[in-house]
C-alpha cells in the first residue's frame, strides 16, 4: 500500500485548510461555468468530457462562442494558448520549488494547478527546493479546488437550464477573488504593480483573447523589477551616505522582501484563524 | 463540426494547457531564472487577479461605470471594506451577494 510520509500527509491537510475558506467561491463558479457549458452547442457528454480533459475554466468559456461560429481548430487552439499563458508565468514561479521531481511528477503537478491554488500556494512562501510537506501542502490545495471544481461543474452541466444565469453566481466567483488581492498586496511596490495590472486591464479590457490578462501581468512584472532595483539603489545610496549603516548594507538588499515575506504570513495565518 | 472534429479539439486544447502550464516545470534543472526575474514573478498572482477583477467591477457593458449604480461596484466596495474590517471570507461574500442582489432588485 501506498503510504506517504508524515509531512506529506500534513502538509496535504494544511493545503486544504489554506484553501477551504475559496472552496464556495469555486463551486459557485464551477457551477456557472458548467450552466454555461450546457447551454452551449456541446452536448452533456462532450461538456462533461471537455471539462474533465481541459480543467482550465476561462480557456473552457473562452472557446464555446469559437465552437457556437465553426471557427476552424487553429483559432480555438490559439484562444485556449493565450488563455492560458498566464499559467507559463505561473510554471515559472513553481519551477524553483518542484525542479527535483521527476519529469511525469512534474507534468502531473503543473496540470493540476489553478489561478486560486497558485495563489495560495505561492502566499505561504516556502524556500526553494525540497522542504518537507511543501509538495503535501501544493496537492491538499490544488486537488481540494480540482475535487470541487470537477464536482461542481458537472452539477452546472447537468441542472443546465434548472439554474439561470440571472442569479448572480458568477459574481461570487469574482467577490472571492477579492481577499486574495488584499492578501497578496503587502507592499508599496506591490501596490504600484496591481494598480498598474488593473489599470492596464482596463484599457486593454476591448483586445480579444483575453490579452489583457497577459498585458498587465507583463506590465505588472516590469513594474515590480524597477520598483525592486530603485529601491536596491535607494538602499545603497543611504548605506553609502550613511557609513554606521554600511554594515548593514547585506541587509538593506533583504530588508523589504524579509518585511514582506512576515506581512504575507501574518495575513495567511490570520485567515486560517478566520 | 462533426463529432469526432469535436473530441479532437479537446484534445488538441487539452495538449496546449498542459503545456502552457507545465513549461517552465518541463525545462527543469536546465533553465533557472534568475533571481531578479524570480523575485519579480512574485508580483504576478495579484496582477492577475487585479485584472481579472477590475474590469469585472468597474465596467459596465464595456463603458467605466464609476458610481454607486453599478451594482457589482457597490457590492465589490462594501465586501472590500467588510473584508479588510473582518477579515472573514464567507461573511465578505454573503454582503457582496446581498448588496449585489438588493442593487439589482430595487434599481
Amino acid at each position: 500500500m501506498l503510504r506517504l510520509p508524515a509531512a506529506e500527509r500534513n502538509g496535504f491537510a494544511a493545503g486544504f485548510r489554506i484553501i477551504s475558506p475559496l472552496l464556495p467561491a469555486i463551486f459557485s463558479w464551477g457551477l456557472v461555468t458548467g450552466v454555461a457549458m450546457s447551454k452551449s452547442i456541446l452536448t452533456v457528454p462532450q461538456a462533461i468530457g471537455m471539462s474533465l480533459m481541459l480543467y482550465a475554466g476561462s480557456a473552457q468559456l473562452a472557446s464555446l462562442p469559437l465552437f457556437a461560429a465553426g471557427m476552424p481548430l487553429w483559432t480555438i487552439l490559439l484562444t485556449v494558448g493565450i488563455v492560458n499563458l498566464r499559467f507559463v508565468i505561473f510554471s515559472a514561479a513553481l519551477q524553483p520549488h518542484f525542479s527535483y521531481l521527476s519529469l511525469p511528477r512534474r507534468i502531473v503537478l503543473g496540470y493540476v494547478n489553478g489561478d486560486l491554488g497558485f495563489v495560495m500556494f505561492m502566499n505561504q512562501n516556502f524556500a526553494n527546493g525540497y522542504v518537507p510537506g511543501k509538495e503535501g501542502t501544493y496537492y491538499g490545495i490544488t486537488l481540494s479546488n480540482w475535487a470541487v471544481w470537477h464536482v461542481s461543474s458537472i452539477l452546472g452541466i447537468m441542472l443546465g437550464a434548472l439554474v439561470p444565469d440571472s442569479w448572480g453566481l458568477g459574481f461570487a466567483g469574482t467577490l472571492a477573488l477579492i481577499p486574495m488581492m488584499v492578501h497578496t498586496i503587502t507592499s508599496r511596490s506591490t501596490l504600484l504593480a496591481v494598480a498598474l495590472a488593473s489599470v492596464i486591464g482596463l484599457l486593454a479590457f476591448d483586445l480579444p483573447y483575453r490579452l489583457n490578462l497577459v498585458l498587465g501581468v507583463l506590465g505588472a512584472l516590469a513594474a515590480g523589477m524597477v520598483c525592486d532595483d530603485l529601491s536596491a539603489r535607494h538602499a545603497k545610496r543611504l548605506a553609502l551616505a550613511n557609513p554606521p549603516a554600511a554594515a548593514n548594507d547585506g541587509n538593506a538588499h533583504e530588508g523589504a522582501p524579509e518585511g514582506e515575506r512576515e506581512g504575507a504570513q501574518a495575513r495567511a495565518s490570520g485567515e486560517r484563524r478566520s | 463540426m462533426s463529432t469526432f472534429d469535436i473530441w479532437f479539439a479537446f484534445v488538441a486544447m487539452t495538449a496546449i494547457t498542459i503545456v502552457t502550464r507545465t513549461f517552465f516545470l518541463l525545462a527543469g534543472d536546465r533553465v533557472t531564472l534568475p533571481q531578479r526575474l524570480q523575485r519579480a514573478l512574485r508580483y504576478a498572482p495579484a496582477a492577475a487577479l487585479a485584472v481579472i477583477v477590475v474590469p469585472e467591477v468597474l465596467l459596465l457593458d464595456h463603458q467605466f461605470a464609476l458610481h454607486l449604480g453599478n451594482h457589482k461596484l457597490a457590492a465589490a466596495v462594501a465586501a472590500t471594506g467588510w473584508f479588510v474590517w473582518r477579515r472573514n471570507m464567507i461573511e465578505m461574500i454573503v454582503i457582496g451577494m446581498v448588496v449585489y442582489t438588493l442593487g439589482r432588485l430595487f434599481q
